[in-house]
């Protein structure tokens, strides 16, 4: 693992935790994902242990489905964690609020048939449909 | 491209909601700057409204001055990165396009500031790519 810290925009949500060592990118392309983030694929890495914000931040969590919260910051408005409800561990953390992002690579696309056609990342990353990923289809790729 | 039909939009909650006619001949816009990823979660895929946007309902709509030439629109209810203007500008709102109806029709048609962008993804299309030295060459030009 690797301990690494970011922030908001605004940088009144500054926060670490630990990421895999391999320094993996998920992209999710799911509708909310991307109607609350900026119209493209929420870009994240996963942190096992989940992440310590300090205290008194602006973080506001947005409970967006039965299933999930998304927090953000309520001063600036940056998308920052997707967690289950309440989840002390498993967050998926917006890379691109991470200080450094040394020697990420694009691991797998998920929720890959919500993709709209108007735009297409080039890489040969795995695609993961939502019954993939949530482990409930035939053959998920990863 | 536009066909002159009325798009509506909205944020996550739905607490934001608004409506516009994209501005015909123009298409989706990719911002690759750390200021829009790091608000964003990702790259700002944008486009805009001709005459910028009307809205239905905004009142948890929040404006963050992100720098002297650019403040940026978010739901404070469920944090929702919806809009990017220069400042106060009200015509020439940049609107997330995934607050829209997926069938609006719209393509990439350009890439700035490409030389911000990681290199751990890159994007299929052939739009053109322009550096942030020259989106900002063309705003002086332009005085836009």
């Amino acid at each position: 693992m690797t301990d690494v810290a970011g922030q908001c925009l605004c940088g009144a949500v500054r926060f670490h935790g630990a990421i895999a060592t391999t320094h993996r990118v998920t992209a999710c392309h799911c509708g909310r994902c991307r109607r609350w983030g900026g119209g493209a694929p929420f870009m994240a890495v996963h942190m096992p242990k989940g992440a310590t914000v300090e205290i008194d931040a602006p973080l506001t969590w947005f409970r967006s489905s039965a299933d999930a919260e998304r927090g953000f910051c309520h001063d600036c408005g940056s998308s920052l964690f997707f967690r289950a409800p309440g989840a002390a561990g498993d967050w998926a953390v917006s890379e691109a609020a991470l200080d450094a992002t040394p020697d990420m690579t694009l691991a797998a696309h998920i929720w890959a048939d919500f993709k709209p056609d108007f735009y297409e990342i080039a890489n040969d990353a795995p695609q993961m449909t939502e019954a993939e990923f949530l482990g409930r289809g035939q053959g998920g790729s990863s | 491209m536009s066909t002159g039909r009325i798009l509506h939009g909205q944020c996550l909650c739905g607490a934001v909601r608004f409506h516009g006619t994209p501005v015909p001949g123009r298409g989706i816009g990719v911002c690759h700057c750390g200021q829009c990823r790091r608000w964003a979660s990702g790259p700002y895929q944008a486009m805009r409204f001709e005459g910028g946007v009307v809205m239905d309902a905004d009142d948890t709509l929040t404006w963050y001055a992100s720098s002297g030439y650019g403040e940026r629109g978010f739901c404070a209810r469920c944090g929702s990165c919806l809009f990017w203007r220069a400042p106060g500008d009200g015509a020439n709102l940049a609107v997330n396009v995934s607050t829209l109806p997926e069938d609006h029709g719209l393509t990439i048609h350009e890439h700035i500031w490409i030389d911000d962008k990681p290199d751990f993804y890159d994007y299929a299309d052939d739009a053109p790519r322009r550096t942030a030295a020259e989106v900002i060459g063309d705003l002086s030009e332009d005085g836009a």
